[in-house]
């Protein structure tokens, strides 16, 4: 857990204490939706190597392109490979 | 090609080996002598912006372009009737995408001024479209370099470097407002619904930045893209689902950022801030 963000309305961290039964449940149900961006950086670079190595471009904006390329074409292949989802 | 699933050598080569290239060629040529015989006959004389072929100057390497095309062709895709040497299996493992996909992007691209075959000034054909699109995927899959996939595809590195550029320009462009957009209101409520069943009812996501390493730093921009390792780095933020769709994609902070700043600085937190959004949905933080 990131303990910098604040506790807005819209984000919502685990309790670092959970004082009472109420918080220790909300941990523990939040603890698999958390995990989700944790696996998508993990098949993010096994899926493209790239994003494993330094990237090697000299200004921000080529950087910049080849980071959303490597994001929509994640994209592209989930909508393949997973039924739910049909792009428009 | 008008079936974009038509994998035959005959359709893929189709603009490159029929009657239409010959002419093509001719016609470019005939301009070409044209041009140079308005160009003599004229009192104008330019100095020529590039030197030909003077001692001194490097030659060109005979990489023998069509055979890069003709081994991919041979190894991924059809040629000459024969089946091809991998399977789709492979195609997947190799290119990290199905078959169908690579084929969308590959004949979106294939027309574009860069990517599409061109005939240089001695009437010779450069690189088919296919070569540098494989080129440039090989790149981003592996994460190799250029000299290795020059052995097989037959493109000099410098070549290697444009594709991979124009391409990743190309499919932002392109496909970035169909696979990289806010959720529509039923997408948000198909999620919605989801995490309501795993027990985080109004999720929307989950939240995280990253960084990624950026070793041609220049010296001029050392101190603000430097992270907490000391590394030079750019940082991404990304919303995803449990199928692991990205929702929000934000990239482009110096590495000195924290989450924090990042988030201040989004689109995410923009919208959410100007209450374009419709209701309190939560992303939860790792």
């Amino acid at each position: 857990m990131d303990g910098i963000y604040p506790r807005f309305a819209y984000s919502v961290s685990p309790f670092p204490d959970p004082p009472t039964e109420v918080e220790v449940t909300s941990d523990r149900l939040q603890e698999a939706p958390r995990k989700d961006v944790e696996r998508l950086y993990a098949v993010l670079t096994a899926r493209f190597h790239v994003a494993l190595y330094p990237e090697k471009y000299s200004t921000v904006e080529e950087m910049i392109a080849v980071t959303k390329a490597v994001a929509i074409r994640h994209n592209m292949v989930t909508e393949k490979r997973r039924d739910e989802y049909v792009s428009l | 090609m008008d079936d974009p699933f038509n994998l035959s050598a005959v359709a893929m080569l189709k603009d490159t080996e029929d009657l239409q290239t010959a002419s093509a060629v001719a016609a470019h040529l005939q301009a070409l002598r044209h041009w140079q015989k308005r160009a003599r006959g004229s009192r104008v004389h330019r100095r020529p912006r590039y030197v030909r072929s003077v001692p001194g100057r490097r030659p060109n390497k005979r990489r023998k372009f069509r055979s890069g095309l003709r081994a991919t062709l041979r190894d991924y895709f059809v040629l000459n009737g024969d089946p091809p040497v991998y399977n789709e299996g492979d195609f997947e493992r190799r290119f990290r995408m199905p078959r169908s996909v690579f084929l969308r992007v590959y004949n979106a691209v294939k027309v574009r001024p860069f990517f599409a075959q061109r005939i240089n000034a001695t009437g010779r054909l450069q690189a088919h479209p296919l070569q540098k699109v494989v080129a440039a995927f090989r790149v981003i899959a592996y994460g190799e370099a250029p000299d290795r996939t020059d052995e097989y595809v037959r493109l000099s590195a410098s070549t290697f470097a444009m594709s991979v550029r124009e391409l990743m320009r190309f499919i932002v462009d392109e496909f970035g407002s169909s696979y990289l957009r806010p959720h529509t209101t039923e997408e948000l409520q198909r999620v919605l619904t989801h995490n309501a069943e795993r027990g985080m009812p109004g999720c929307m996501g989950s939240l995280e930045c990253s960084h990624w390493q950026w070793r041609n730093c220049p010296k001029a921009f050392a101190g603000m893209y430097q992270n907490r390792h000391g590394k030079r780095s750019v940082v991404m933020e990304t919303v995803c689902d449990e199928n692991l769709w990205i929702w929000h994609f934000f990239v482009g902070c110096p590495g000195s950022h924290n989450d924090l700043n990042v988030m201040h600085v989004s689109p995410l937190y923009f919208f959410r801030y100007e209450r374009r959004m419709a209701a309190p949905y939560i992303f939860l933080h790792c």
